[in-house]
């Protein structure tokens, strides 16, 4: 009822929520607008939206952020990326909340094609997992047998051990290790962390344990951390990622034609050469490996 | 330390996706702060005013919607616009609609019970004059709203605290979409992940900044009711 | 029995319960038109919710309550003809004038309407220096005088009073005093509690006595006519 206020508070929160309204919604859309120039002399696709669901892996060792710009260059698609585990990833598949798919868990994606989720599926590269711990290797790791032999040395030494937990591709190919190794893992030295693969790695850090990663991920991230490859080059830790568009037949909201471009071009020789072309710190991280 | 110095350099050097990323967060937060204030101070007013069978459920109901974790609401929301969900064909997954839908919910339960909690402080004869004078049940949510404007000043900051520092629901329904769905505090949980201290600290800095503004203006807020 | 049409309000076997503890009960009691009745009692023993269930501020209560012949309960728009005026009333921020315009407005005066109520309740209530002022710089009688004209200009003529001069000094008293005087010689019906014996003996038709919670059964406890 107080027509006649001279206070402040009200009128203070108002004119602020205005003024950072109008400053946000005119920066974030320059933003967008810088993020998406479109090159000229090439039509925009319809929908020019494509929805990614891949694992941490291709996102964090800056495999996508490299690529995408070329793509986008390409073919007008801009690549929207959701990056969650592999498991998650092909749960978006299935309801449909993604369009394509960039995942490393071959016989989950199997079953996926199998379902009737995907409509195509092509390999595109692979990298392999390493096994990462304290550069001093208090458990002995160098020189194991196999993969499987590395890891029943973690268990009687009960070393510090960071799982992803998360149903990755990464976690899935630690728990078939396991499985080779015949152990169950339990215990304080083993600890499931539900994180994506750079927070494990920084928790080994943190633990000066050991994580299973992948060489992609470890590469963009070790520089950060006191670890070193502690295992490597076992045939069993060969890390195959594979492409999969969603069946657009499962909902008319699915940007199917987007998927398609996606796939397509991450399989062209364009897309092969520029795979083979990322490098960090000298190093390549993914090997292209399409075979029409 | 020095990962502070590096926060501060990062600021003030107005790395653009730094400040991009400050801009959305609050554009989100202001649209799902405004979303849910819309239903939300009207429903925290008519549960102060109402005289109905049930209000106590009702305002109990309020009250333990407000403690739900914000991942949980980010999965309900989830199953409504997933694309297999009843407002899939919106397309708000993944997107800033999703987001700002998402925080609203957030917001929505906690300006009514706050706005509730806050109008209870009011004296008591105002409602009944406005009563007694004859005022309809609108009216009377329009005058009491106008009366109590500083609590209600009060309950609207706070609901904007709470989804500017929120995590949960701009994970699960933004995707943390980099140029599109990322906000402050999903860089944040990203980059605190990769190690990247000082982006995420120059972040946390302006997610401290915001809450003492939001502090200070409701501080504003209690010494005008007074 | 049914209530004569003549009859402002009419309450029979009332129980009004605060936290399942009966606060007020009244087996029966009936206030004529343009009577002045006085609740009397002690602090405490009911009257001032007794005044509130009679303007259906309160509730659900058992028992009746009857104001013009019609049951209260589900009756809301019954209210227009009756205003409760707290013992410190509430004016709302701004000016008298808007105090009155917004009254006036919830009544759905039009605007030329409400200016001609406004003059004319600045007239007879004495509001003319008053009209301007910020309502919350009034003292207690100005404020007493400003609810009165409100609810007045507005069109009630049974006013419910809660200690209209409780905590006045002799003038702002005396002036209250002769409003209500005037209301009551105009044909308003006033019911009113009071400690004050002055005010009950110069205003009242009647007393009706209160004790413990309990209205004391509507019977003439004295008449000072």
């Amino acid at each position: 009822m107080n027509l006649s206020t001279k206070r402040t508070s009200v009128r203070a929160a108002a004119a602020l929520a205005v003024l950072l309204l109008g400053a946000a919604q005119a920066f974030a859309l320059g933003g967008k607008e810088q993020a998406q120039a479109a090159p000229a002399g090439r039509p925009t696709p319809a929908n020019p939206r494509v929805r990614l669901a891949t694992t941490t892996s291709t996102e964090n060792s800056g495999l996508l952020t490299y690529l995408l710009p070329f793509f986008t260059e390409d073919t007008g698609y801009t690549v929207d990326v959701v990056a969650v585990g592999t498991g998650a990833a092909l749960k978006l598949g299935e309801n449909a909340d993604a369009d394509v798919l960039l995942v490393h868990a071959r016989a989950q994606e199997d079953a996926f094609m199998k379902a009737g989720h995907g409509a195509t599926r092509r390999d595109v590269m692979y990298n392999d997992f390493i096994v990462v711990g304290p550069a001093s290797d208090p458990a002995g790791l160098k020189g194991s047998a196999d993969s499987a032999a590395a890891f029943a040395k973690l268990a009687a030494a009960q070393a510090q051990f960071v799982s992803r937990g998360d149903k990755s591709g990464t976690h899935v190919k630690e728990l078939d290790i396991w499985k080779a190794a015949k152990i169950v893992p339990s215990g304080s030295w083993y600890k499931e962390a539900g994180q994506g693969m750079e927070q494990v790695i920084i928790m080994a850090d943190g633990l000066q344990g050991y994580a299973l990663a992948d060489r992609g991920t470890w590469i963009a991230v070790k520089d950060k951390t006191s670890l070193a490859v502690c295992y490597e080059g076992d045939a069993g830790l060969f890390n195959p990622y594979g492409v999969i568009t969603v069946n657009p037949a499962k909902n008319v909201a699915i940007n199917a034609f987007g998927a398609k471009a996606f796939l397509e071009w991450l399989t062209s020789e364009r897309g092969q050469g520029l795979i083979a072309s990322y490098k960090l710190g000298g190093q390549t991280l993914f090997f292209p490996n399409y075979k029409p | 330390m020095d990962s502070i110095i590096g926060a501060f350099a990062l600021l003030a050097g107005g790395e653009r996706e730094v400040w991009w990323t400050v801009a959305t967060s609050l554009r989100f937060s202001l649209w799902s702060t405004l979303l849910a204030v819309i239903p939300g101070v009207p429903l925290g007013a008519a549960l102060f005013l109402g005289r109905f069978k049930g209000k106590r459920a009702a305002v109990a109901m309020v009250n333990a919607v407000m403690a739900v974790p914000t991942v949980v609401v980010g999965l309900f929301v989830y199953s409504f616009i997933s694309r297999s969900g009843p407002l899939g064909g919106l397309g708000l997954l993944y997107a800033p609609g999703g987001v700002i839908l998402g925080q609203a919910a957030l917001a929505f339960p906690l300006v009514a019970a706050m706005s509730y909690t806050g109008l209870q402080k009011l004296d008591p004869r105002y409602n009944e004059t406005l009563l007694t004078l004859g005022a309809g049940p609108w009216r009377r949510v329009l005058a009491i709203v106008r009366e109590g404007r500083y609590v209600i000043t009060q309950s609207v900051l706070a609901a904007f605290g709470r989804v500017t520092g929120e995590v949960g629901v701009s994970m699960m329904l933004g995707g943390n979409i980099r140029w599109y769905t990322r906000t402050m505090t999903t860089t944040i949980a990203l980059d605190a992940g990769k190690g990247e201290f000082e982006r995420a600290l120059s972040l946390g800095i302006v997610l401290l900044s915001v809450a003492l503004a939001i502090n200070f203006l409701s501080h504003l807020a209690v010494r005008d009711a007074a | 029995m049914r209530p004569s049409p003549s009859a402002a309000f009419s309450v029979a076997r009332l129980a009004f319960r605060y936290e399942r503890r009966v606060a007020v009960s009244c087996e029966g009691l009936e206030i004529g038109l343009g009577e002045s009745v006085a609740f009397v009692g002690p602090n405490g023993s009911g009257k001032t919710t007794m005044l509130k269930l009679l303007n259906g501020l309160l509730g659900p209560f058992d028992g009746s309550i009857e104001f013009l012949g019609r049951p209260l309960r589900g009756n809301p728009q019954l209210r227009r003809r009756s205003v409760y005026v707290h013992q410190h009333p509430v004016l709302f921020a701004g000016t008298v004038r808007d105090n009155l315009a917004y009254a006036l407005r919830l009544k759905r005066f039009g605007r030329e309407e409400s200016a001609r109520r406004i003059d004319e309740a600045a007239e007879r209530f004495a509001l003319g220096g008053l009209l301007a002022r910020e309502a919350g710089r009034l003292s207690g009688g100005e404020t007493q005088r400003v609810a009165v004209a409100r609810a007045v200009a507005a069109g009630a003529d049974v006013l419910l009073l809660d200690e209209p001069t409780s905590s006045m000094d002799a003038e702002s008293e005396a002036g209250v005093r002769s409003l209500l005087a005037s209301l009551k010689g105009s044909g308003a019906t006033l019911v009113f509690s009071a400690h004050d014996e002055t005010l009950v003996r110069d205003i009242a038709d009647r007393t009706i006595g209160f004790a413990g919670g309990r209205a004391l059964d509507g019977a003439r406890q004295g008449d000072y006519r």
